[in-house]
């Protein structure tokens, strides 16, 4: 109980940082609906796994122009039912986040720099420089 | 003396600081303009694009299949074997995509029809 209280009230900060720092609600739109459809395919038992989205710490490495705060740079999907997820699930999953440049960009313009995508329960995951998938060259050429 | 160099300190430092934020809020403006180019040129449906991804976890490995098995090149002859070599590589290159893949099976309908 207490931890679904704490829960909730991290999210909001969360959402009012995100909303704050950007000075629009893309990003909270874009956890939102990506939470609602995962947590939709997870309860009709499409998807075997629950995926949680958040921002996160980023890494300062993968810094782009439009990069945000890096602390709150990371596009974190995390697999809350992580029982013997292999290394190459990390990997299967990002390539199908990873397949839409045009989505790609799309989190590059809202301030996101890494793709993170971690189990719950365990130590390692999967890190992605998402300046690696797609550039933002075209745009700043044609100001 | 003191007074006058006092006051110019006191400009340079005023100075620095104007200029400091006009460049700071120059680059918030260049940024600002870029990040909105840049979704407007996009899909704004974020929910559309979290189902693409379901959709593509679950169903895409089977669409693909059966698309890249239809088209396979050594089916075909000359200038067919063209369009389906084409039509393969765009597959394997949508491999992931389910909604890409989608509108290639269509194209993948039209092309064996035609050939019927």
């Amino acid at each position: 109980m207490s931890n679904n209280i704490l829960s909730r009230i991290s999210t909001f900060i969360n959402r009012v940082v995100d909303a704050v720092s950007q000075g629009s609600f893309e990003r909270v739109r874009i956890l939102r609906e990506f939470n609602l459809v995962f947590r939709e395919a997870y309860m009709q038992m499409e998807l075997d796994r629950l995926c949680i989205v958040t921002t996160s710490p980023g890494n300062q490495a993968n810094k782009h122009d439009l990069s945000t705060f890096y602390l709150r740079s990371g596009f974190k999907i995390t697999i809350e039912n992580d029982h013997k997820l292999l290394e190459n699930d990390y990997i299967e999953i990002a390539k199908y986040v990873i397949e839409s440049r045009a989505f790609v960009r799309q989190l590059m313009a809202l301030g996101y720099d890494t793709l993170i995508i971690k189990g719950k329960n365990q130590y390692r995951g999967l890190e992605i420089p998402l300046k690696t998938i797609a550039n933002l060259h075209d745009y700043m050429l044609n100001r | 003396m003191t007074n006058t160099s006092e006051k110019i300190i006191i400009g340079i430092g005023l100075l620095s600081i104007l200029l400091g934020l006009v460049l700071t809020y120059s680059k918030r403006k260049t940024k600002r303009e870029l990040r909105k180019r840049v979704l407007a040129e996009n899909n704004p449906d974020y929910s559309e694009t979290a189902k693409n991804i379901k959709n593509s976890i679950l169903k895409s490995k089977d669409l693909y299949k059966s698309l890249i098995i239809q088209v396979h090149p050594d089916k075909f002859l000359d200038a067919y074997k063209e369009i389906a070599s084409e039509l393969s590589a765009r597959i394997t290159k949508s491999k992931k995509n389910y909604d890409e893949l989608m509108v290639l099976k269509i194209e993948v309908e039209e092309f064996i029809n035609n050939i019927k």
